[in-house]
């Protein structure tokens, strides 16, 4: 990486480096079989460099030959795209280690018995499918800049995810069980699983209109793509923002407070810098329901006149990438959300008749950035009188985050981790629309 | 680079292993309004080691050459593992050994064009959108993604085989007070430069169709009788069924698995659904798959009876069915799966008036807006159209997301246009993206579709 350094500064006035390791394995027991046994090692280098006000970039996996990496990064220069920004300079930053020397000894029998003593638990009490899926990631990234910038972050993270199966269909009722090293899921965990699956099981004709809709914390992510699109940098700077100027503004109920918090080292992915090599630190989106800032990486915080908000990733966007071959994008990982005042179980009983979403279907279709959404509940519970009596038969519910988030009934008051780095609780709303057969 | 490759599986102790080496070069070029924010082109490659021993079937890929031997302690401790554990043990269907090398013929290959013309190119069609009145922004992309793979296993193929894809992209957004629209339009495919050019009416129209849906009304939540466009009935075709006719999604999954028999009637007399990527100068065009089995046309759905399925050797060897060269990987960095590559439905017999008034009263629905699927149910969505009243088309709506459930959304077609229209951009993100994945077909009419609007 130094040298690599090096060779670019001596042909620019500022460079990047950026290094990429990771290692991972998996299974995936199927039916209660063993069905896929895979693992992948990939390294990657990618280099920004800027001259005279001007951004070039290049990367590749395969560190063989410095010179042509540094030749295409000068030929991308000539392009003529914008920096707009200077790469930052060291800051004193946390020291946040994620890794788990323990991950290294995991071996493919380490996760297939994982998975055997969660399909033990299941077996006989249930007519679902029983699924499960297990693996474990080494992961490592460093960047360094012209600027004296040397960070290096290093994770790992063992995720286990066991799922029972409706008939007939691939939806199931999952729990995504992701930390630091080998630990298993809790009984009553399972036994959560086992007793929402098989209340689930009966298909329930449900008569299409408006009702209380419970957003699960696996489901929130629906509604969060839809803000973050609205309040990125890049969005408010090309005009395509429903938010363009509404800082200060309530925009979402008074219950409603989000925030970025990638220091926030409870759960994995936390990290004291993004991959531009700026400091990470919380950032507070919505505080009770007004508008408080936009997020953006170097390019649009310098188009915009703010400060960027340590949200510069590789691989971002709603399905992610590979973060060696593509550019910084602002995306929130680190993604916190406020929790309320009321127990599930209290929730549940405010449901008379309505449907709580445990699974989106065609989240990312629909017009994402005016805040519409349109998915199929994958699977959706219908709840009578606080009790879930069956699933919704091909029902879809829909609406725009920016007025739903104004009649939230309740909120959760325990967040849960549904991916690695996100932290939701449960929220409950009113009037929402269901359409069904 | 045969040779070296050779070399690495020679001795390797399995009953079965191939190595895929992939050389892929990509050239981006990205435009937000008139700010350039991406260009450059870059090499990357990697290896993809598979092995089979008494029943244990694993894959790792690595980006490192030095990495290969721990490749293949990893996939052979794999393979043994799970050939002590599963209760299915593993099988290959067999395949013809091959050796060949291939390099599909381009119409203007775009290794020979300057990278300013390509500029200039997109350039032109983002400024051509920018310049319609109430275009807000525009996220244009030019793509071009060349994969240079090198195929080998131990039966003795040897495969080496060339794919060029190539796209111009445009995200194009409307904009009056705090109301967006978006939609999106693309020209490319498999065949180079070619149908890059000469191509503003594509992206002239869609900047009147976002301009037009400012004013258009959302649709109301609730069953319809929908008129498909040809992408939209490819879009369905994928999500509906396309996706339970790759064999590993149902593989092992026993009541899907039983419900998608061969023989089993799905659809209406009138339905016709095939799998070809044989197919000359089109998007999903391939000659051998990532296992080194050669593409054949499928016919999946014969007048409304499920007639065949996509394979991998795998799975053909798991159904006893015959192998269909369908295992297709993103590039170096996965193990191949299961994928339909071009799949749509046949032409039928009506005319585009003929189907309106089958319609009579419902929706017209054009342009895909993406979709997803989880076993029996899908959900796909429309960038725009218009309510068809007595048979006439009326005024535009917008928001148009559908559901269906696979086993009665089939069965509900009830007419199918006589015209025919393939994607020329790709995106199917099965655990894996598939840039290749084209779909199409003629216009054709569900009934009973429900659409959840906002």
């Amino acid at each position: 990486m130094e040298k690599l350094l090096k060779m670019a500064e001596r042909v620019a006035d500022e460079a990047e480096v950026f290094y990429h390791e990771y290692d991972a394995s998996s299974i995936s027991i199927r039916d209660e079989d063993l069905r896929e046994v895979e693992s992948t090692i990939q390294i990657g280098y990618a280099i920004r460099l800027i001259k005279n006000g001007r951004l070039g970039a290049a990367y590749t996996k395969n560190l063989l030959d410095r010179e042509q990496v540094i030749k295409n990064a000068l030929a991308s220069l000539k392009g003529g795209m914008e920096a707009g920004y200077h790469f930052p300079e060291p800051s004193k930053i946390p020291h946040i280690d994620q890794y788990d020397k323990s991950v290294e000894s995991l071996t493919f029998s380490d996760l297939h018995d994982a998975c055997k003593g969660i399909i033990s638990f299941f077996k006989g009490k249930t007519r679902g499918q029983i699924d499960c899926a297990a693996g474990f990631v080494r992961e490592k990234h460093r960047i360094i800049n012209t600027r004296g910038v040397d960070y290096t972050h290093r994770e790992t993270n063992v995720a286990i995810i066991p799922q029972l199966l409706y008939p007939n269909t691939e939806t199931s009722v999952y729990n995504y069980y992701i930390f630091q090293r080998l630990k298993l899921p809790r009984e009553t965990e399972l036994q959560q699983i086992l007793d929402t699956y098989n209340a689930s099981l009966p298909e329930v004709k449900v008569e299409p209109g408006k009702m209380k809709v419970m957003f699960q914390d696996n489901s929130i992510y629906v509604l969060l793509w839809r803000l973050m699109t609205g309040t990125s940098g890049k969005s408010v700077y090309a005009n395509t923002s429903p938010l363009i100027d509404r800082i200060g503004d309530a925009v979402l109920g008074e219950n409603i407070t989000i925030y970025n918090d990638p220091l926030d080292t409870e759960l994995l992915g936390a990290s004291a810098f993004d991959d531009e090599g700026v400091p990470t630190k919380k950032v507070e989106l919505f505080s009770n329901g007004i508008l408080k800032n936009y997020h953006a990486d170097l390019y649009y915080a310098s188009k915009l006149k703010i400060e960027p908000t340590g949200t510069g990733e590789r691989g971002a966007g709603m399905f992610g990438g590979d973060p060696v071959t593509s550019l910084p994008e602002s995306s929130p990982r680190h993604i916190r959300f406020a929790p309320g005042d009321t127990s599930y179980d209290e929730m549940m009983r405010l449901i008379t008749h309505g449907v709580v979403v445990a699974g989106a279907l065609g989240a990312h279709s629909g017009n994402i950035m005016n805040g519409d959404f349109s998915i199929g509940v994958n699977p959706g519970f219908v709840v009578k009188d606080g009790d879930i009596v069956g699933r919704v038969k091909d029902g879809m519910i829909s609406g725009n985050v920016y007025s739903l988030f104004k009649k939230v009934t309740a909120i959760e008051n325990k967040i849960h981790n549904p991916d690695s780095a996100f932290k939701y609780p449960c929220i409950l709303f009113d009037d929402v629309a269901l359409a069904t057969k | 680079m045969i040779d070296e490759l050779q070399k690495m599986i020679d001795g390797v102790d399995a009953d079965f292993v191939d190595i895929r080496y992939e050389i892929k070069n990509e050239t981006n070029i990205h435009y937000v309004k008139r700010e350039l924010k991406e260009i450059g082109s870059n090499t990357t490659d990697g290896y993809v080691v598979r092995a089979l021993k008494g029943g244990g079937f694993s894959s790792t890929t690595v980006t490192r050459k030095g990495d290969l031997p721990v490749a293949i302690k990893r996939v052979l401790d794999a393979a043994n593992l799970m050939a002590k554990i599963t209760k299915k043990p593993v099988k290959l269907a067999d395949a013809p050994v091959i050796k060949d090398r291939f390099s599909p013929g381009m119409n203007g290959d775009p290794r020979d064009v300057d990278i300013e013309e390509k500029i200039n190119l997109l350039k032109g069609y983002n400024e051509l959108i920018l310049s319609q009145p109430e275009i807000s922004a525009t996220d244009s992309i030019y793509f071009e993604v060349h994969r240079k793979k090198f195929y080998l296993n131990s039966e003795g193929s040897i495969i080496s085989e060339e794919l060029m894809t190539t796209g111009i992209a445009s995200r194009i957004y409307a904009k009056s007070g705090s109301l967006v629209q978006d939609v999106s339009a693309s020209v490319g495919g498999s065949q180079g430069m070619k149908k890059l050019y000469d191509r503003e009416d594509v992206f002239l129209n869609k900047a009147r169709i976002a301009r037009e849906l400012l004013n258009a009304t959302p649709v109301k939540s609730g069953k319809y009788t929908v008129l498909l466009n040809p992408l939209m009935t490819g879009l369905f075709t994928h999500e509906a069924f396309g996706h339970f006719s790759e064999a590993d999604i149902i593989e092992d999954n026993a009541t899907l698995r039983k419900k998608m028999t061969l023989g089993a009637k799905l659809g209406s007399e009138i339905l016709n659904i095939t799998a070809d990527s044989t197919l000359p100068d089109q998007l999903g065009f391939y000659k051998y798959d990532d296992e080194g089995v050669a593409v054949r046309p499928v016919n999946l759905i014969e007048k409304g009876i499920l007639s065949g399925r996509l394979h991998s050797r795998r799975t053909a060897a798991a159904f006893n069915e015959p192998i269909s060269g369908h295992s297709i990987a993103e590039d170096y960095r996965y193990p191949p799966i299961v994928r339909m590559g071009t799949i749509f439905v046949k032409p039928g017999g009506s005319k585009f008036d003929e189907l309106l008034e089958t319609v009579k009263d419902g929706v017209y629905l054009l342009d895909t807006k993406g979709g997803q699927t989880a076993g029996e149910n899908f959900t796909f969505a429309a960038q725009y159209g218009y309510l068809i009243k007595n048979g006439e088309v009326g005024p535009m709506i917008r928001e148009i997301n559908l559901i269906g459930n696979l086993f009665t959304t089939l069965a509900n077609i009830i007419a199918v246009g006589d015209d025919f229209q393939l994607s020329e951009r790709g995106g199917c993100g099965k655990g894996q993206m598939n840039i290749r994945s084209a779909l199409g077909g003629p216009h054709t009419v569900i009934r009973d579709a429900i659409i959840g609007g906002i």
